[in-house]
């Protein structure tokens, strides 16, 4: 079996991304996730929603759950009490022997008490560590000595995608060529881009646990402009920020001004904060006008700050952006010598 | 003989002699007191402890000032011609209403100035007691010899009215503090509603240390009719009477006078409160409460700065005279302009409404319905016993709209049909009714209304008449007059009766001259019925009983557990916390425990029994839900499993670093109506009850009652009927009734909860799921803060 183990320092590097576009580039191919980190709960069920993703944009077919052995190493060693050897097996065997791609969890440490850490997987799978950056990390060089020295002998083959990256040619003069003298080798280096990092509403409504007041027939809108609405709406009407597109309005629930000024002006939505709801004719006029308008119990502050700190993931109901991550992807990595580790 | 303690005795009374601050510091004051240490004269001046004459006395003269001999001869001889102002001396506030003397410092010789006003007012309204202007000047004032420095005045002045400017005002208080004044009304503006909360401050503070009230600052001054004062910058004349009333604003309190004059209403006293810096209008109601010449006590309030005082005052006054408030600052904007216009915070509506209702207040929505409630309850008897009141009419269709008023405004109509037969038959045509309302007819001529009225008038099961008068052809304008008046007499006394006037200009000419002549004659059905219905709600108020004893509650346990959780610097309790809490109130919940692995949750899990929920308890997450760390009906192991993994896998996404003190394995409770019941110490209002319709849209129905603390059984049912969701829980679509009476213990404990244990500012039980009557009720899910520790409160064991 051969096997490809995606792995990162930190969490949101884009190891989801890379694997979509690697996948995809395989053709035919077969994709888990043994440690989970994005766990959604829905009607007595748990799955990771980057499982669910993969498992909808590469067909596999299957039942999201089954790409997951759990998502807390304490229920894991709870349930397996002898190891997870045996469930992980089952797991990487099943379907057949098309290329493997594993997602490792958060970081390299993630899942280690379970036996689930990037390394331990790419050693039980006998795995080549695709090792995933992002530029913004400005410590690049850094991690990647650290891996080269910690893994060194463990994996395969250890292997380098750059994410996220402001300038590519920049990078591939300055910075590769001292990856290159470490011994690793340099699989892609892919531009940041914006689209890919915007939310859309019904993410925001998800990651607060919002009540939608209205418009829920347009959460799958995208937000690229985010404005916190603590001024008098005459000063909400002349900031630059509502001249833009795909504004967000954050305003306490009683700022009837501000929420009719929102409407005025096309925001893709609102979130009411205070957990007080605007009054019943300013609910109707969102739901006339089918604006999403979300109560939020948290202050402005509060929410502002949890909305700032939303991950913009990748989901399988936005197929726009499966498409523009694989495409991303695809040119900008050199598949086939990663693929060939699987010939 | 002064002796060695500044005292000596003679004739049985003690005379103190003590030392008075400013330059009269070589001084000594011998105030002649009885024994018990009371104050019953005025003040002599000694130096060096012989007896002489003031040595100021020829200065004084010199500058126009009289003598104080004469002054005291004055006001010992108004004192002794005006044995009123005695009598309403009664309450701490007697020196205010009352004054045997008064000064007005900023006193003006311009009659285009306020200090010009205020004492022109004085001298012509009739006052008897001493009036000293004051002004750096000197001379005189509409013949009066201006003191230049209130330092010049024997000390002793009841009231000084301030009206100089703002810069001056804590100057001229340390000035009068220094010569003993009872009581400053300061007029002059520039305080805390243009944020000038400091220099407020300190005028309080110096008038308090040397014993002196304040009244204002911001205000127009005060009428007292007992002691005929006007000291304000109002009208001169202001109609005497036995109404009372406290305004927050100068420029409507003014205006009040205007319209009470123009109403034939007469006043006990008008008291603008201005800022309330000091005196409130709850100090107010207390002295109009054993004020005889008042009989109702009319309001203007924009907001209030202690609403729990001014609640328990009023809910004093208004079990012995009505009291009618007129509340502005309801809406957002009218809030935000009240605040600026005197400082204070407005309240919110609902609260306002809900608490005033419960103390007794009679809230009127305009000027108008409150002069017409003030006259009407102030002459009116309350509704004797009976059964309800009765609607006469000769029109068919007002008699609807009295009957639609009824209901609006709470009056209950009487509907026994036997009786209405027996007394109106004989004044009732054959194609007429005698069902209430009683249809004389558009025939009906003044003989008719006669007998109907005196009938009715008659009838001890009637409680009140609503009289109503359609203008038609068959009806002389000059004998409804007198059968109105002559009915009026006759129920004088007896039992209220209210009349409405419907027509042209001939009835509303005949409305005027029977309210002149003091019949409560309205041209609108409903605001006849208005005033009918205050008055009611009045003499329920009245009827209410005393409230018993709250509920038993184990407050040492509470203790243990606020203490708890103040000591780790925490102003939420956990959830288990808050469930020991209800325990401790005797409030039932769901069987629960906390686990602090999956081990553990499993294991009470199987104990408590499937199904059940589990909450995350972290004392960095305060609202659980939006961390997504509530999961309910968890059927089996592996559920819960699951679950488990859920809620803290949830929590430590919404807040990474969070401590996590567990998971609580909760027994689902089974459906019911899910309602809410709250506690809070309100800013303004104090400790103050809700009830509503729970559950998770709560915020979005708001449909939810209000009640101040004390609650009494009956109020916290009458909280419950109010809400619109009340049919739920009398049993809708063939369910049962619902457990009225638990969710009523519910309430009263929450309420003792909040009552007995300071430290608690908030409970939220929510939802309560309510079951079939005798089935109980199940809280799961409980919320209660506590007040941060404070520094002083370090090493202290609680």
């Amino acid at each position: 079996m051969t096997a490809v183990v995606a792995a990162s320092l930190r969490e949101g590097a884009g190891k989801t991304t890379v694997l979509l576009g690697l996948a995809r580039a395989a053709g035919k191919s077969r994709y888990v996730k043994p440690l989970g980190d994005h766990l959604v709960y829905r009607m007595k069920r748990q799955w990771d929603q980057d499982a669910a993703l993969m498992n909808h944009a590469l067909g596999l077919g299957a039942e999201p759950e089954s790409l997951t052995i759990g998502f807390e190493p304490s229920r894991i060693r709870y349930t397996h009490p002898g190891g997870v050897d045996e469930a992980l097996d089952a797991m990487l065997m099943a379907n057949g022997d098309a290329p493997l791609f594993i997602e490792a969890g958060r970081d390299l440490a993630a899942g280690a008490s379970a036996d689930l850490d990037a390394v331990s997987l790419v050693q039980k799978a006998g795995a080549t560590l695709l090792l995933v950056l992002d530029e913004d990390d400005d410590r690049v060089l850094d991690a990647a000595a650290f891996v080269a020295r910690v893994c060194a002998g463990k994996a395969a083959r250890i292997g380098l995608v750059v994410n996220k990256v402001r300038d590519t040619a920049d990078f591939r003069a300055t910075i590769a060529p001292q990856i290159a003298k470490m011994g690793l080798a340099l699989w892609g280096v892919i531009p940041h881009e914006p689209a890919l990092q915007e939310l859309c509403v019904a993410t925001i409504a998800d990651r607060l646990f919002a009540k939608v007041l209205a418009g829920e027939g347009a959460l799958t809108h995208r937000v690229r402009n985010i404005l916190v609405g603590a001024m008098s709406a005459d000063a909400v009407l002349r900031s630059p920020v509502m001249k833009r597109e795909d504004r967000l309005l954050i305003t306490s629930g009683e700022r009837d001004d501000m929420l009719l000024a929102a409407l005025r002006t096309d925001c893709v939505g609102v979130i009411a904060t205070n957990n007080t709801p605007p009054a019943p004719p300013v609910i109707a006029r969102f739901v006339e006008a089918d604006i999403p308008l979300l109560l939020a119990r948290g202050d402005t502050f509060a929410v502002a700050t949890q909305v700032h700190e939303i991950r913009p993931l990748l989901t399988e109901n936005d197929d726009e952006k499966i498409e523009i991550a694989a495409s991303l992807v695809a040119a900008n990595i050199d598949a086939k010598a990663i693929l060939d580790q699987f010939s | 003989m002064v002796d060695r303690r500044g005292a000596s005795c003679r004739g049985g009374r003690v005379r103190r002699a003590r030392r008075v601050p400013g330059p009269w510091h070589r001084l000594r004051v011998v105030e002649n007191a009885d024994a018990s240490g009371a104050q019953t004269g005025s003040a002599r001046f000694y130096r060096g402890g012989s007896r002489r004459k003031s040595p100021d006395a020829a200065r004084l003269r010199k500058n126009g000032i009289r003598h104080n001999a004469p002054a005291r001869r004055r006001c010992r001889r108004a004192c002794h011609e005006v044995p009123v102002l005695t009598a309403a001396r009664t309450s701490a506030l007697g020196a205010l209403f009352a004054p045997r003397r008064v000064a007005v410092v900023g006193a003006s010789a311009d009659p285009a100035k306020i200090g010009h006003r205020v004492v022109a007012n004085i001298l012509y309204g009739g006052y008897a007691g001493e009036v000293i202007p004051v002004n750096p000047r000197g001379g005189t004032i509409l013949d009066r010899p201006v003191a230049r420095s209130i330092r010049d005045v024997e000390p002793g002045v009841d009231m000084i009215v301030v009206t100089t400017p703002a810069g001056t005002v804590t100057s001229v208080a340390r000035e009068c503090v220094e010569a003993r004044a009872k009581n400053l009304v300061v007029i002059t503006s520039g305080f805390s509603e243009i944020g000038r909360r400091g220099e407020e401050a300190s005028l309080v503070d110096i008038a308090r240390a040397g014993g002196a009230r304040v009244l204002g600052p911001n205000i127009f001054g005060l009428y007292s009719a007992p002691a005929s004062l006007n000291a304000t910058f109002g009208p001169a004349r202001v109609p005497k009477g036995n109404i009372a009333i406290v305004s927050q604003s100068g420029a409507i309190g003014i205006a009040m006078i205007g319209k009470a004059a123009s109403e034939n209403l007469g006043l006990s006293a008008i008291v603008s409160v201005g800022n309330k810096a000091d005196l409130t209008e709850a100090d107010l109601l207390e002295h109009f409460r054993s004020d005889p010449t008042t009989r109702a006590v009319l309001l203007y309030i924009e907001g209030l700065r202690d609403g729990e005082r001014f609640l328990s005052a009023a809910a004093k006054v208004a079990r012995e005279k009505p009291i009618i408030v007129l509340k502005s600052g309801w809406s957002k904007r009218g809030a935000a302009a009240a605040a600026s216009h005197t400082g204070s915070l407005a309240g919110e509506n609902e609260v306002f409404d809900a608490l005033t209702s419960q103390a007794g207040i009679l809230r009127a929505e305009t000027l108008s319905d409150a002069f017409r409630w003030c006259a009407f309850l102030s002459s009116a008897p309350e509704p004797r016993e009976g059964d309800g009141a009765v609607i006469v009419t000769n029109g068919g269709g007002v008699g609807v709209m009295a009957t639609d008023a009824s209901e609006r405004h709470g009056v209950r109509l009487i509907d026994d049909v036997a009786m209405m037969h027996e007394r109106f038959d004989a004044c009732v045509p054959e194609f007429g009714s005698v069902r209430n309302p009683v249809d004389l007819t558009g025939q009906a001529v003044a003989a008719d209304y006669r007998h109907a009225l005196a009938a009715a008038i008659d009838e001890p099961k009637i409680s009140s008449v609503i009289a109503l008068f359609c203008e038609t052809a068959v009806v002389v304008v000059d004998e409804l007059f007198e059968i109105i008046r002559e009915s009026n007499e006759r129920a004088r006394g007896v039992k209220p009766i209210v009349y409405a006037l419907f027509g042209g200009h001939a009835m509303e000419e005949l409305a005027a001259r029977l309210r002149h002549a003091g019949v409560p004659a309205y041209g609108e059905v409903y605001d006849a019925v208005a005033a009918l219905g205050a008055l009611v709600r009045h003499a329920r108020h009245r009827e209410t009983p005393a409230r018993p004893k709250p509920p038993e509650i184990d407050t040492a346990r509470i203790g243990k557990i606020v203490a708890k959780v103040r000591r780790e610097r925490r102003t939420a309790l956990l959830s288990h916390e808050a469930f020991e809490v209800m325990h401790a109130i005797g409030v039932g919940v769901p069987d629960s425990a906390l686990a602090a692995s999956l081990d553990d949750a499993l294991a009470h899990a199987r104990r408590i029994g499937y199904p059940v929920a589990l909450k995350i308890v972290s004392r960095d997450i305060l609202h659980k839900t939006d961390a997504g760390g509530v999961l309910l009906n968890l059927d089996d192991d592996r559920e819960l499993v699951d679950g488990y993994e859920t809620v803290m896998h949830r929590a430590r996404r919404a807040k990474p670093g969070a401590r996590i003190d567990g998971v609580l394995v909760t027994r689902m409770a089974k459906p019911g109506v899910e309602v809410i019941v709250g506690a809070r110490r309100d800013s303004v209002y104090g400790p103050v009850v809700m009830f509503g319709i729970g559950g998770i849209y709560v915020e979005v129905m708001k449909d939810v009652a209000f009640r101040g603390l004390p609650v009494t059984r009956r109020e916290a049912a009458e909280m419950i009927g109010e809400i619109r969701g009340y049919p739920l829980l009398l049993g809708v679509r063939g369910e049962k009734r619902k457990d009225i009476p638990r969710v009523i213990d519910t309430l009263l404990r929450v309420a003792a909860l909040i009552e007995a244990c300071p430290e608690v500012t908030d409970v939220e039980i929510n939802p309560i799921m309510v079951y079939a009557e005798g089935e109980g009720v199940s809280s799961v899910d409980a919320r209660i803060l506590v007040a941060p520790r404070e520094k002083s409160d370090e090493g202290k064991t609680s």
